[in-house]
């Protein structure tokens, strides 16, 4: 092992080395991609016999939300079989976005389904958009990776560009993880 | 081919029009030179020149102004005197080239049509609708003006010199422009649609220019609202203003970066500033100065540029500033020195290799950009696993590799959603002393890689990534650009530093 050891004279001189940067996460965790960039926001939603399908929104900063299944849905106890982003009039793994502006993106509503996944007994689950916006991407590794579904952030569905005039309405539907966390307990 | 005009007649009747000597040598197939000294240049053409009466400045003011040119050579000489003189000239003393840029006023566009009709009409034989029947009085008065400026100024014309401006006007130029409606309205349409762009004037210089030649004028028509020749003027051109604007310079050097709080432009989110100072701003504040620039006449450039939270450490990012409306063109190596000493002790930013360049050179800083391979350190951490010799091992790549890149979604509300290629050169890993769970990592990359993405992967959407290659999860703490491999500008060795 001693050979792969870092040697700190590869430096210039009054360059703190690079490891210093870790000081600050020796008696803390170094927080995650998703805790680092984004804010997480939940959306409550239920089936008509009150089982949770709960989604999770990873809200960027600059109006990018990330969509997945927050881990509480009832998929995640049932087993997921099969996620399909042709839901029926419309195959979202077809969405194309153009320039930087993002055009061509399909318009989103917050309850605009997006993908549906099916579990074990054969039950399906819409995944929805939560968020008012346009659709820019979809993950369709999530096919042939469906263990991914539940880690947050490897797990993300659909990538949505807010419009900015939207922002609040869309903050309004969802809540934040404060606000969940205390509903739930 | 029209008939060779005699002179001395043709001359004779100009001055009966009340054309001044400048205008008539400017009929007769003058070279520039010529205008240097007028008079004896008609004399020595056998023209029966008019009895002195612009040498003196008393008669010159009773007598009247060319009916073309509105006696605008007669004033050069003394508004040579009057930039020479000007206050605004002061602070440009360091700059020993110069051009000139003055705006005459549109009417003597129209005064030398007016001359050019008459012509056609008295001398049919002459002259024709095609060629110019004169030197056009801007080519003459360029030439003679820079010629005296030279002199004058002890400067020399250079188009990247120091900027004169000189403006002219003409006190009842619009009532007699405003004419043109009723002479050619057929001309004027395109010009009146574009009048809410251009409110103040009448007429462009370009569009008079490109609508209004004798070929598609009737001259019956014109004579009816204006006379042929032009009449007298009632005053002279007035000058209105001189103003000065100092060449356009460019600066080059290479910028370290020492803090993870430093956003390299000032970073605004709407009207908020999110963070204090910026590379560029604690460059700008210490060169600008000694160009007399405010740092606001300051554009930054450099090649590529590093997120706010990561160092650029080695011989820096080359970076290069426009000045413009400086007061200098030169930077001699001991101010140069001195600069980068006061930049340096910002102590998060530091400059070297400060020069001055070509604008030609900028391309370099730009293809720097996009073509050339970056050296990064990055910081990763394994969590909650302990680095293995597996690991490094499998991270010791010495073979380039390709990865496909997706646009990162902390910058896809600025840019296009594409997957990129991008290559990896090399790839080498260590271990850190007593914390088995950190990787230190060398990497060199094509330009335009998103190193961090390249560590994590961003949820796969880096692939093949860091994490991809020991199917781990492994995430980045912290990140130092070591080298851009870019030679520009060229190394400069300072004495005495």
């Amino acid at each position: 092992m001693e050979k792969f050891y870092l040697n700190n004279d590869d430096y210039e001189e009054n360059v703190e080395s690079i490891v210093a940067a870790n000081r600050e996460y020796e008696d803390k965790p170094f927080p995650s991609v998703v805790d680092r960039y984004f804010t997480r926001y939940h959306y409550k939603r239920s089936s008509s016999n009150g089982d949770n399908e709960d989604h999770l929104v990873l809200f960027h900063s600059n109006k990018v939300c990330m969509i997945m299944l927050d881990k509480n849905h009832i998929a995640f106890t049932k087993g997921i079989v099969d996620i399909n982003f042709d839901v029926g009039n419309c195959d979202r793994s077809q969405n194309q976005v153009k320039g930087k502006h993002k055009k061509g993106g399909m318009n989103m509503q917050h309850n605009t389904c997006i993908a549906i996944i099916k579990c074990a007994d054969d039950s399906q689950y819409k995944i929805v958009s939560c968020v008012q916006g346009r659709l820019v991407e979809v993950n369709d590794r999530l096919k042939t990776n469906l263990s991914k579904l539940n880690e947050e952030g490897n797990g993300y569905v659909a990538v949505v560009l807010l419009k900015p005039d939207n922002y609040q309405k869309s903050i309004n539907i969802l809540i934040d993880d404060a606000a969940y966390n205390n509903i739930k307990s | 081919m029209s008939e060779r005009i005699d002179s001395k007649a043709f001359s004779e009747y100009l001055y009966d029009c009340g054309v001044c000597d400048y205008c008539v040598l400017r009929y007769l197939k003058p070279q520039y030179e010529e205008f240097w000294d007028v008079r004896s240049s008609l004399k020595k053409r056998g023209i029966k020149i008019a009895p002195e009466s612009d040498e003196s400045f008393e008669k010159k003011s009773k007598t009247n102004p060319c009916i073309i040119c509105y006696n605008v050579f007669h004033e050069i000489d003394e508004l040579i005197q009057k930039i020479k003189n000007h206050e605004g000239l002061k602070k440009y003393n360091q700059i020993n080239t110069f051009l000139s840029s003055f705006c005459l006023p549109v009417l003597l566009e129209l005064t030398q049509l007016q001359m050019w009709l008459t012509l056609l009409d008295k001398f049919p034989e002459n002259f024709d609708k095609e060629r110019l029947p004169d030197m056009p009085i801007k080519d003459a008065v360029k030439t003679l003006l820079n010629d005296k400026l030279e002199q004058e100024l002890d400067k020399t014309f250079d188009p990247d010199g120091l900027m004169i401006s000189i403006f002219f006007n003409i006190e009842n130029e619009n009532e007699i422009l405003s004419k043109l409606d009723m002479i050619a309205p057929e001309l004027m349409t395109d010009r009146n649609k574009q009048k809410k762009k251009y409110k103040t004037e009448v007429i462009s210089r370009n569009y008079f220019a490109k609508h209004f030649q004798p070929t598609n004028i009737d001259i019956k028509k014109f004579q009816e609202h204006l006379p042929l020749p032009p009449s007298i003027p009632s005053s002279s051109l007035q000058l209105t203003q001189i103003s000065f604007t100092g060449p356009t310079v460019f600066v080059a050097g290479r910028y370290n970066k020492f803090s993870r709080h430093l956003s390299q432009s000032p970073w605004f989110i709407g009207e908020k500033r999110m963070s204090e100072g910026s590379v560029q701003e604690s460059i700008t504040c210490h060169v600008a100065p000694y160009f007399d620039a405010l740092p606001s006449a300051v554009t930054f450039m450099s090649s590529g540029r590093e997120d706010v939270d990561v160092r650029c450490l080695g011989r820096g990012r080359p970076f290069a500033l426009e000045i413009t409306d400086a007061t200098k063109t030169t930077l001699d190596s001991s101010t140069a020195a001195d600069i980068e000493r006061k930049v340096c002790q910002s102590r998060v930013v530091s400059i070297r290799d400060l020069q001055i360049v070509k604008r030609d050179d900028l391309h370099h800083i730009k293809s720097g950009e996009e073509e050339k391979r970056k050296i990064y350190r990055a910081l990763c951490t394994l969590r909650d696993k302990n680095v293995t010799e597996d690991i490094l091992t499998k991270l010791d790549i010495s073979e380039p590799f390709e990865i496909q890149q997706w646009t990162p979604v902390r910058v896809l509300h600025r840019r296009t959603l594409i997957k990129r290629p991008r290559t990896i050169y090399k790839v080498k890993a260590f271990a850190v002393k007593d914390k088995p769970h950190l990787v230190v990592l060398d990497i060199i990359t094509q330009a335009g890689t998103y190193v961090k993405e390249l560590v994590h992967s961003e949820f796969s959407r880096t692939e093949p990534s860091i994490s991809s290659i020991i199917s781990m999860d492994i995430d980045i703490i912290a990140l130092d650009v070591m080298n851009i491999e870019l030679n520009f500008p060229p190394t400069v060795v300072r004495e005495n530093a």
